[in-house]
């Protein structure tokens, strides 16, 4: 990694009362001394060729730049153009009539010229100037604009973001073309300068929200930021909790809708993934495929989703109840088959049960960090062996395998449910075993109590489950999602006023 | 900005209070503790008899015995288990000395009395039913009509695994297919054991010879006087006596329309009605006995005209009349018997104790001289024809 110069090496080098003077070569000394041991820091000097006197220099940093721009826009009709000194001042003669660039600044300040020279601006100095221009030729290679792997979809748009934060709020701009939609920017990590912006619409979006949101961002005290999630866990509410309560998402269309009901978001360079909040509990059972397919279909979807989540988290533990304590929990006839299978393993059923799903987290885990190419031998492992000869060898019962596959398969229709998942499933099964239905059911309303108790941003964060309301309008989105034309309001925690429904706003 | 707080909600308050309530939470339930599924000898049905010795029990329980367990596929079989005991509870205990597992009673569906049992004992064996907590309240208690109670396991099971499940599947859906074997399940039978003026009535199972094979068969029901087995009623009046009882949901019934001796119209109910008035007027219990019936039409005599109301009207009528004689006849051989198993008293009993006090001396009496009213309603709603 570049080791640039650092804030605090800018100022002590101001302290020790290095300036920037009228002579070009010492200037040049002093940003090739600052820049020392960068590889990539180029410094290229020329002067003008019908009068000499003029010598100019530029710096930049090489593969940030774009040397066509260089070329075209600033060596040639620097080299080239007859310069003829009139009483302004050189630097803003130069930049209003040579230099061929869309945006010129000057500047006499090293550390805004430091950070220009490291977001990929070219500096042009100018002997017998104090003052540098800088000027933007900033360009490096993007990914392009493909559809995010974790989150696809059947139909709807299909772009997502990458890891440009001006292509980002270009694809918002397009969405919303809303001269309320306000984009603040602001700058994080005191090495690594990410910059990142905050998205809202201004008059959906709470102010209260944006004002914590300021406050908290406030307090972020870190060196880097290479991902939002490095954002995500300073911000939240409350920390220890495997639910989500900053919400995130990689495409652009998501992150509009989100911005429509009066969410906030936060994106920032280098990362293709924006934060919304505040987000809510039923907000992680919402897919944004909802509002582009038919609602009825969608609302079903739904269900089967929340069902899923039920399943993976409790199937393991109430067959752990079932098969360990409850036995006349099961039908007659399912109970013989039960016990036929049971009766010749050797291992307890919560044991049983613990390993095996301790084992498909390890093939699940597997399935994403090996080389792709090695997939074959993964899924002939994981079925055929730990499957089924397992069963075969009397080594587990075959109703655990079904226990876990269920666990599994529903496992992966929560993908933002994940956390939560994984550690209520374990702890479920942890208490089931001990304590039986009894200790399942305790279990259940120790989770439940977990989520009433937390907040996200201050909204609760079971907000409009956990109120007895009989508003429609509140439910609208909810377990079902009903059609557009019945969405008359927004979400309640868009600010009130702004509730009714607007003309063309989008998704209320 | 009230709202705006980030504030974790758990205090030392709530904690605490969670503590307490787990605490208490957890010493509260009863007992529960885990038990493997392979260290559980599952009973399906129980046989209860007299022991070799006097005053003794034996019972056979039957239990599943599993073939090829383990693997994808398992299939299983009974297999019965003997021991005597002087109490019942002793003789289930005693079980365990030649077993590995102990007895796992949660999934039993039947407990089958032997005569003698049925006789002597049925309020001990009931009583240790409604003591001990595996049972379920659903099971069923049925007389054995063979010599022993055991003997009915020698048949061999058809529809499924185990004499004792055949048995259960026999009363569970008779109400709605034939509706002519008592379905009370223990609970109530234990119930009606204990009600004023009713008489408890238990179905009986026999063995059958179908082709080369033995089975199962209902037939008929047991009369108790008290928690005495006193006579047996056929399988009719077993039917005619569920329907004074109200627990017809389906069935068939035959009659003979053109009097020619030769049984010719079949009925099939779909739903049916009793309601049943019980009067004192100072020395004579009078009871009138209304029944409303659905049915539809199965077989039908030849030239008969389904389309033709007149015709329809007829047989209805022809219908509630076999109906009401048929009933009759049960009722005059309940009342030979002494036995009021239509539960005329206890309909006294729920509407006014008082009376119930003054009559249940010389119930017996009264419901042997009781005027009975029959009044039969049949409507035919389909004419059941499809084709």
């Amino acid at each position: 990694m570049l080791d640039y110069p650092s804030k605090e090496a800018v100022e002590k080098l101001r302290a020790g009362g290095t300036v920037l003077t009228e002579d070009l070569n010492q200037n040049i000394s002093l940003f090739k001394s600052m820049f020392k041991n960068i590889g990539t820091f180029v410094v290229r000097e020329f002067s003008n060729k019908n009068d000499a006197r003029f010598k100019f220099c530029i710096f930049y940093i090489d593969g940030m730049v774009n040397s066509e721009t260089i070329n075209e826009n600033i060596i040639k009709p620097l080299m080239h153009s007859k310069i003829q000194p009139d009483s302004q001042n050189l630097l803003d003669m130069l930049a209003n009539q040579i230099i061929l660039i869309n945006h010129v600044q000057k500047s006499g300040d090293i550390q805004q010229i430091t950070e220009s020279l490291n977001f990929g601006d070219t500096i042009l100095f100018v002997e017998g100037e104090k003052d540098a221009l800088i000027l933007e030729t900033k360009s490096f290679t993007l990914r392009s604009l493909s559809e995010p792997s974790a989150e696809q979809i059947l139909s709807g748009p299909r772009e997502g973001f990458n890891e440009s934060l001006l292509v980002n709020l270009s694809l918002l701009r397009r969405r919303i073309k809303d001269k309320d939609l306000k984009m603040e920017y602001h700058s994080f990590g005191t090495r690594t300068h990410t910059r990142a912006c905050i998205c809202y619409v201004e008059g959906i979006a709470d102010p209260n929200i944006l004002e914590e949101l300021h406050k908290r961002l406030q307090n972020v005290n870190i060196d880097g930021i290479i991902d939002t999630n490095y954002l995500r866990e300073i911000i939240k509410d409350k920390i220890f909790t495997p639910f989500r309560t900053v919400g995130v998402s990689e495409r652009p269309d998501v992150v509009a809708a989100k911005l429509l009901e009066g969410r906030i978001a936060i994106l920032i360079e280098g990362s293709p993934v924006a934060i919304t909040l505040p987000y809510l509990f039923v907000e992680s059972f919402q897919s944004n495929e909802d509002y582009y397919l038919n609602f009825i279909y969608a609302s079903f979807e739904r269900f089967i989703r929340i069902l899923s989540f039920f399943l993976t988290i409790i199937t393991p533990g109430l067959y752990i109840c079932a098969v360990g304590y409850h036995h006349d929990l099961i039908p007659f006839e399912l109970f013989l088959s039960f016990t036929a299978q049971r009766s010749s393993v050797p291992l307890p059923a919560s044991i049983e049960a613990f390993l095996l799903l301790i084992v498909f987290e390890i093939i699940k885990e597997a399935g994403i960090r090996m080389p792709s190419n090695m997939g074959q031998a993964l899924s002939i492992v994981g079925a055929l062996v730990i499957g089924q000869a397992a069963v075969e060898a009397r080594l587990v019962a075959a109703p655990v395998i079904i226990v876990v596959s269920l666990t599994a398969i529903t496992n992966l229709l929560i993908p933002k449910l994940r956390t939560p998942a994984i550690v209520f499933r374990y702890f479920l099964l942890l208490i089931s075993s001990v304590m039986g239905y009894f200790g399942f059911i305790v279990g259940l309303s120790l989770i439940l109590v977990h989520l009433l108790s937390l907040r996200s941003f201050g909204i609760p964060y079971l907000t409009p489950i956990d109120r007895f309301s009989l508003k429609p309008q509140d439910f609208k989105d909810v377990l079902f999602r009903v059609p557009w034309c019945k969405m008359k309001q927004r979400p309640a925690m868009a600010v009130d006023k702004m509730r009714q429904k607007e003309q063309g706003g989008g998704k209320n | 900005m009230e709202k705006i707080k980030r504030v974790a909600f758990i205090s030392i308050k709530i904690t605490t209070i969670l503590i307490v309530t787990m605490t208490i939470l957890l010493t509260l339930p009863g007992c529960w503790n885990y038990r493997g599924l392979n260290e559980l000898e599952t009973v399906v049905g129980v046989a209860v008899d007299m022991g070799s010795e006097k005053n003794t029990y034996r019972i056979t329980f039957e239990t599943v015995e599993y073939k090829k367990a383990g693997g994808t596929d398992s299939e299983f079989s009974p297999k019965l288990i003997e021991s005597e005991g002087t109490t019942f509870f002793e003789a289930i205990r005693k079980a365990k000395i030649m077993l590995g597992n102990k007895l796992y009673f949660s999934h039993m569906q039947v407990i089958i009395l032997s005569e003698q049992i049925a006789r002597e004992r049925l309020k001990e064996v009931l009583s240790w039913y409604s003591h001990d907590l595996e049972p379920r309240e659903t099971i069923y208690i049925v007389i054995s009509r063979e010599e022993s109670a055991a003997k009915l396991f020698e048949a061999k099971p058809f529809s499924t695994d185990f004499v004792s499940t055949e048995i259960f599947e026999i009363i569970y859906e008779d109400p709605d297919v034939y509706s002519q074997t008592i379905n009370l399940p223990a609970y109530r039978s234990y119930d009606v054991l204990n009600s004023p003026g009713i008489n408890l009535t238990l179905p009986v199972f026999r063995l059958v010879k179908n082709g080369n094979m033995v089975m199962v068969s209902s037939d008929g029901s047991a009369v108790f006087k008290e928690d005495k087995l006193t006579n047996y009623i056929t399988m009719e009046d077993t039917g005619n006596l569920l329907f004074v009882l109200d627990e017809v949901s389906g069935g068939i019934i035959s009659i003979d329309f053109n009097k020619d001796g030769q049984n010719d119209t079949s009925m099939e109910i779909k739903e049916s009605k009793t309601k049943t008035k019980v009067k004192y007027d100072g020395n004579k219990v009078k009871v009138k006995i209304d029944i409303k019936s659905d049915v539809a039409l199965g077989e039908t005599p030849k030239n008969f005209d389904t389309f033709n109301h007149k015709e329809i009207k007829k047989l209805e009528e022809e219908a509630g009349k076999h109906l009401s004689g048929r009933i009759m006849e049960t009722i005059k051989k309940a009342k030979e018997m002494g036995c009021d198993i239509f539960g005329f008293g206890n309909s006294i009993y729920k509407n006014s104790p008082k009376l119930w006090e003054k009559l249940k001396d010389k119930w017996e009496m009264l419901f042997k001289d009781s005027e009975v009213d029959i009044t039969v309603k049949i409507s035919i709603k389909n004419s059941g024809e499809s084709k």
